[in-house]
């Protein structure tokens, strides 16, 4: 119980500094790139041949900037600053000599980052999808469609924001290790074979994407997509096995709080 | 007194110029960076494209290894070997994960830590300090770029006996790394001026990089379906500029000269808008 | 009567270089002024009393109780680390607020907390405004506030006069005084050693990383007073002072500086020497322009200990 408000203590203070920082509104900005660019296709293509641009340009660009690059990118910046940012900032002391323990710090601060990341994510996704698919949006399916772009977001904003807060608590330098796991070892396992693919996160989030499609890059799979439950279970799994990876190694090891890391 | 140890007092005496004024923060730089935690880690690994394409070279040059022919034809002609190597090999995530490794902190670290006006007490100009930094990402991205480019040259030549490369492939290998180098020197640079957290500065620059890459992919291939689009993808520009120097087929149905003078822009843009942020800083 | 704070053969390392070594410790209750020149080791031990850091060899214990991941005992103690650090984008009154409700105060309680800490040390005015916007000064002080906030049994404060101005100096002085005299245990820090002796008579010498000496600050003056001194005095009349104590058998060397007019005696009776430089000043009616005792500070007494070891 004290654990329990220790951390919504932590949360509610770090919820408020992040409302005030210039990083959590610049990354909003950016989450709404793939809008401006459905805009400005929509307002290109208009009146032309009647190709359906717009479900293209939300499978093609929206979901995979916001999948592959936007998700992992927000998980490494808000998990890694967890820790980085209070041995950054020296400010780690002012919380680990409290009557707190510190785990509740740590879920309370991953909470905090993975609340913005939703907060960013949500509505960039809902809108890019709005423009994509117009009034089909309005529809039972079109909304079932929406909802499991949603259900995707969340569970990939908590698994990465997870892996990120853990390597967070690790490592010196979180954030190179973070890059060649995003752009190396998730890339790189699409084209070994066998089933190596099981052991990245975005094998199990593109499972939960309603569009799967074959071609380049992000959407193409050697490997059978996993059952959607499966995908759910493991997700939320990983999220719950690196959350509590993270707060023990978090306890247990002692942070010097001198060089920058990055 | 010398004037480097006058620090903030005031100096009436004139200068004696120096050649290099920069070049302290550069051996500084680039002995900082070295001294990185798993550094050595990084070049390690930033050596497997060359490694691969020395093996390859070897392998071309044994008669008894004629059976892995298929695979390595593409080393007896030189152009297309050297257009493979600097951009088909892995050598640009390696030099762009360099480039992260190398120059994130560089100018980030000093605005967090308030060390550009002690740079700037100094007799030291802001370009100076600023090339200074580029010369410490130039170094690291020429040591894993230019310097094996060379190596196999010299590796083709040891193996197969005679001198097969011609002068423009030659001026190629040398040209295509400077340029490659200077651009991500100077790109990094710019995002590392952005903020003195060199976390925000790593994501927005590989944010930056990727998301080009996929605008560009869509753009090109969906929106307007116009190839010269995929300049907007500084990966596609790089081939493109490759396919220029070691005459190979481009890509991009885009003039060849469009690569050069965009990579040139865009560095000078970048070291321009840099200066401009070092600038604010008041001394 | 329980220790404190004990430390049995106490040792950290960060990798080649040694914070502290095999310090053995016992702190009763009371002021006690941690002692040292920069890099002392004094925020070491302090790190590794606070938990901040294990140890890589021998234990520490506050109440009896180990420290590393002890967040209960945190009730009970608390703490000013050394370093200007802050939150950005809050204010005085809500990083206080914040602290308070992490030690279990309701909202309402956790801002009158804030009130009164902040009152104490004379931000309420600016309790609204972004701590980045305070001066260093006024930073120290709000963390010696959040030391004390929840009125702690032992309060840890490393370095907490460091740029703060000579009013406020005294001021936190008082209440570190007022708040030992409330039964509460401080331990100190800090390398300027009339800071301490404000606070304390209870000093722990602690140098490269090894505790020198430990009791009462009178002992190490007396060390101080014994040993050789140096004194400088600038002035026009530097040779005719010289002069002067060429014969008196307590001055040992005497050096000069013509370039700065200067001459430098060293002696080992410094009430002696300054009696009779007074006097003759005074009789000769002499232009002084500075009298300095390059070594009258915390190295000269710590390189005299060591070389006594």
């Amino acid at each position: 119980m004290a654990a329990l408000y220790s951390t919504a203590v932590v949360f509610g203070f770090f919820f408020r500094l992040s409302l005030h920082n210039r990083r959590t509104w610049l990354l909003l900005g950016a989450a709404f790139i793939p809008v401006l660019v459905l805009l400005v296709a929509r307002a290109v293509t208009m009146g032309g041949t009647g190709t359906a641009i717009g479900p293209v340009l939300f499978n093609q660009m929206a979901v995979p900037f916001l999948f592959t690059l936007y998700i992992p990118l927000m998980g490494l910046l808000g998990g890694s600053s967890c820790v980085g940012d209070e041995i950054d900032q020296q400010t780690l002391v002012f919380l680990t000599t409290r009557p707190v323990k510190k785990s509740a710090v740590l879920i309370g601060k991953a909470g905090v980052q993975t609340v913005i990341s939703l907060v960013i994510v949500f509505p960039a996704l809902a809108i890019s999808f709005a423009l994509g698919f117009g009034m089909y949006l309005l529809s039972s399916e079109g909304l079932a469609r929406l909802g499991g772009y949603l259900l995707a977001g969340i569970l990939a904003t908590l698994a990465y924001t997870g892996l990120f807060v853990m390597l967070g608590t690790l490592l010196k330098k979180p954030v190179i290790a973070g890059i060649i796991y995003i752009f190396g070892w998730e890339y790189v396992v699409q084209f070994i074979p066998g089933s190596t693919q099981h052991l990245t996160i975005s094998h199990y989030v593109k499972s939960l994407l309603p569009y799967k499609a074959g071609g380049e890059g992000f959407l193409m799979f050697q490997l059978e997509p996993s059952p959607d439950l499966q995908a759910v279970i493991v997700l939320l799994l990983l999220s719950a096995v690196f959350l509590v990876l993270a707060a023990r190694v978090f306890s247990r090891r002692e942070y010097v709080l001198s060089e920058p890391r990055i | 007194m010398p004037v480097k140890e006058r620090g903030y007092h005031g100096w009436e005496g004139s200068l004696a110029p120096r050649r290099f004024p920069w070049f302290p923060i550069s051996v500084h730089g680039i002995r900082q960076v070295k001294e990185k935690k798993r550094a050595k880690l990084l070049f390690f690994f930033s050596a497997f494209p060359f490694l691969f394409f020395l093996i390859a070279v070897y392998v071309a040059s044994k008669p008894e290894l004629r059976f892995l022919d298929e695979i390595t034809r593409f080393i007896n002609d030189d152009s297309r070997f050297f257009d493979l190597f600097f951009t088909r090999s892995g050598l640009m995530f390696v030099l762009f994960l360099l480039s992260v490794y190398a120059g994130s902190d560089l100018i980030s670290a000093d605005l967090k830590f308030n060390s550009i006006q002690l740079y700037l007490s100094r007799p030291l100009k802001r370009l100076d300090y600023l090339v200074g930094k580029l010369a410490v990402v130039m170094f690291y991205l020429l040591m894993f770029s230019l310097v094996p480019a060379l190596l196999l040259v010299v590796a083709k030549l040891l193996f197969s006996g005679t001198w097969s490369i011609g002068l423009s492939t030659l001026g190629a290998i040398l040209v295509y790394p400077f340029l490659a180098s200077l651009a991500l020197a100077s790109l990094v640079l710019l995002f590392s001026s952005f903020s003195p957290n060199t976390r925000l500065v790593i994501v927005g620059y590989v944010g930056f990089f990727f998301f080009a890459n996929m605008l560009a992919g869509i753009l090109s291939g969906v929106v307007f379906k116009h190839s010269a689009l995929g300049l907007l993808s500084p990966e596609r520009t790089m081939r493109h500029l490759s396919a220029l120097l070691f005459g190979t087929k481009p890509a991009m149905a885009v003039p060849l000269w469009v690569a050069p003078l965009l990579v040139v822009m865009v560095s000078l843009l970048a070291l321009t808008w840099t200066l401009l942020r070092i600038r604010r800083v008041e001394v | 009567m329980a220790p404190v704070i004990e430390a049995e053969t106490l040792s950290k390392w960060y990798g080649n270089i040694l914070g502290v070594s095999d310090i053995s410790l016992r702190l009763m209750p009371g002021v006690h002024g941690l002692l040292g020149p920069n890099g002392a080791g004094k925020t070491t031990f302090l790190r590794l009393a606070t938990g901040q850091l294990k140890p890589n060899r021998g234990r520490i214990r506050i109440f009896g109780e180990p420290v590393f991941n002890n967040p209960g005992l945190f009730q009970r103690v608390g703490f000013c680390p050394e370093n200007d650090a802050y939150y950005r984008g809050v204010s005085g009154g809500d990083y206080l607020a914040f602290l308070a409700r992490l030690h279990g105060a309701s909202m309402e309680k956790a801002r009158d907390q804030a009130r009164e800490a902040l009152h104490q040390v004379g931000l309420e005015e600016v309790a609204d405004k972004a701590v980045s916007a305070y001066s260093l000064g006024m930073r120290q002080r709000l963390k010696v506030s959040a030391a004390v906030l929840h009125d702690p049994q032992l309060v840890i404060l490393d370095e907490p006069l460091k740029g703060v101005d000579p009013l406020w100096r005294a001021r936190i002085t008082d209440l570190i005084r007022d708040f030992a005299s409330r039964g509460r245990t401080v331990i100190v820090s800090s390398h300027v050693l009339p800071e301490i002796e404000a606070m304390t008579n209870n000093i722990v010498l602690i140098h490269q990383g090894e505790i020198l000496a430990e009791g009462d600050i009178q002992e190490i003056r007396g060390l101080l007073d014994s040993h050789p001194h140096m004194i400088s005095v600038r002035t026009p009349q530097f040779r005719l002072i010289a002069e002067w104590f060429v014969e008196d058998h307590h001055v040992l060397t005497i050096r000069f500086d013509n370039a700065r007019q200067k001459v430098v005696f060293k002696t080992d009776n410094r009430d002696h020497f300054f009696g009779r430089l007074n006097r003759f000043v005074v009789e000769n009616n002499l232009e002084i322009e500075e009298i300095t005792s390059p070594d009258d500070n915390l190295q000269a007494v710590f390189n005299y200990l060591v070389g006594r070891k």
